[in-house]
């Protein structure tokens, strides 16, 4: 009789053990379908040794193959012509925030080329807009399709006398 | 799937004691020194699972092997019978790649697959099981057929992978997903996350040989087969179309959503579900160490045969 209880509690004991695995459960998370709703897009590099103001004009209601000219009015603050003040040996990145406002950068089509122009800073404040556009007063201008700045690492970087 | 594996169970009791109700009217008097009464087994080895897959073109068969590591303790009222109580833990593993190349064959080689992670598939069982045993001593040796019934919580893992038409790339691609354990509740929107595990009733039946090297200890090696019950399937199977998840509508969109080039989200109008059946069968091969702590009745003569 001793035997068999003995028995019995080993019994017992071994099958509280064996119910432990089923009281613990593993969480799985649960697939998501996340709407994108901000990027990275590009990193401005000032690699000189001025201050310099990028300025990228949004596509304008025009055809695409003249698209991208600088407005006959800047207005920094409206948002559309995007104005980037970037200090010396500085960067910036952009990241566009889907709220709705369509910045430069989203008013270009898939197959155009984006364009932007780098003043030196001392200028862009002291010489008029109509005047500084009207001579070209620009530092560089550069243009990428999708393709180049992908392939440029999404970087655009401005030396003097490139 | 439920029916055969209850008639292999009780083909595999019948080939265990059939030759044996024979054998136990010719006993010889070799009997071993403290064999009677308690002994405890510890045993670790090979386990094995197969699956099926109910695939477009037929229904292709894998395997998933993995190891076993066991508890028992046994108690011989005589020289023959006895009752024993086990505890085993089964754990066996499946590469994705492996899992896919069975699928493959039961949809006819007509699609690629993408899984979603390379990570192993498990299949874990641990159980608790009691039963009936016979023993049969030859000289030092020992054969001890057993058969139980007990109580046991298995676990799948998730997978899930993505599948791709090899004669029309371009055609939307499908994701696939398998989760034991979980369903589909009306009221709830999703129960991904749900436990990924249920318990079950298991039975086995195994053959041991055992080895006694001195008074108590013997070396011992085992197969066996442990067959888990299910009323329903339990595995639900979860379909979605995919769509390319880049779709840009401006240049500032094409740059920036370049890395979802090759990416994919769902069409979750295209949901569908399916339902199929964990592994029910496990197939162990076993070897390990045991102790006999029974005293040995026979010292008296009370069993030996006059």
């Amino acid at each position: 009789m001793k035997r068999i209880y003995s028995f019995a509690a080993f019994v017992a004991v071994l099958f509280s053990v064996a119910l432990l695995p089923s009281a613990c459960s593993s969480q799985i998370d649960p697939v998501t379908n996340p709407q994108v709703t901000e990027y990275y897009l590009m990193t401005l590099y000032n690699n000189s040794s001025i201050s310099t103001v990028w300025v990228f004009p949004e596509h304008g209601d025009v055809p695409c193959d003249v698209a991208g000219a600088l407005p006959d009015v800047l207005d920094e603050e409206d948002g559309a012509t995007v104005v980037c003040r970037i200090a010396p040996k500085r960067s910036v990145n952009i990241v566009i925030h889907d709220d709705g406002n369509d910045s430069a950068f989203e008013t270009y089509h898939i197959d155009d080329s984006l364009p932007v122009y780098v003043f030196a800073e001392e200028d862009f404040d002291s010489i008029p807009w109509s005047q500084l556009k009207a001579e070209k007063k620009w530092l560089a201008k550069y243009s990428f399709t999708v393709e180049e700045m992908i392939e440029a690492d999404q970087w655009i970087e401005y030396r003097p006398n490139s | 799937m439920k029916n055969v594996s209850t008639i292999v169970f009780l083909l595999s009791l019948l080939a265990v004691f059939a030759p044996l109700s024979a054998v136990g009217q010719s006993q010889s008097e070799n009997l071993q020194a403290y064999a009677y009464g308690s002994a405890i087994d510890l045993q670790g080895g090979f386990a094995a699972v197969p699956f099926i897959i109910k695939g477009e073109a037929r229904t292709a068969s894998g395997i998933s092997t993995g190891g076993e590591s066991l508890m028992r303790y046994s108690y011989y009222f005589g020289r023959h019978f006895g009752i024993f109580a086990s505890f085993s833990t089964d754990w066996t593993n499946l590469m994705g790649s492996d899992f896919l190349r069975t699928v493959n064959r039961a949809d006819g080689q007509k699609y690629k697959y993408d899984p979603n992670s390379y990570d192993y598939m498990n299949v874990n069982l641990a159980a608790f099981i009691v039963g009936a045993g016979y023993r049969y001593d030859f000289g030092q040796w020992s054969l001890r057929p057993r058969i139980g019934i007990g109580y046991g919580s298995y676990y799948m893992d998730a997978f899930s992978y993505n599948r791709f038409r090899r004669d029309d790339p371009n055609n939307k691609p499908v994701h696939i997903e398998y989760e034991a354990g979980s369903k589909d509740y009306d009221y709830l929107v999703s129960t991904k996350g749900e436990i990924n595990g249920q318990s079950s009733f298991v039975g086995f039946a195994g053959v041991q040989i055992t080895y006694t090297i001195r008074r108590h200890f013997y070396f011992s090696a085992e197969v066996g087969f442990k067959c888990i019950a299910r009323s329903e399937p339990n595995v639900i199977i979860r379909e979605y179309d995919l769509e390319s998840a880049y779709n840009p509508e401006n240049w500032s969109e094409a740059v920036g959503l370049n890395a979802y080039r090759d990416s994919f989200t769902y069409d979750r109008d295209t949901y569908r579900t399916s339902y199929s059946s964990v592994p029910a069968t496990m197939f162990n091969v076993n070897i390990g160490i045991g102790w006999n702590i029974g005293k040995n009745r026979n010292v008296t003569g009370k069993y030996l045969k006059k």
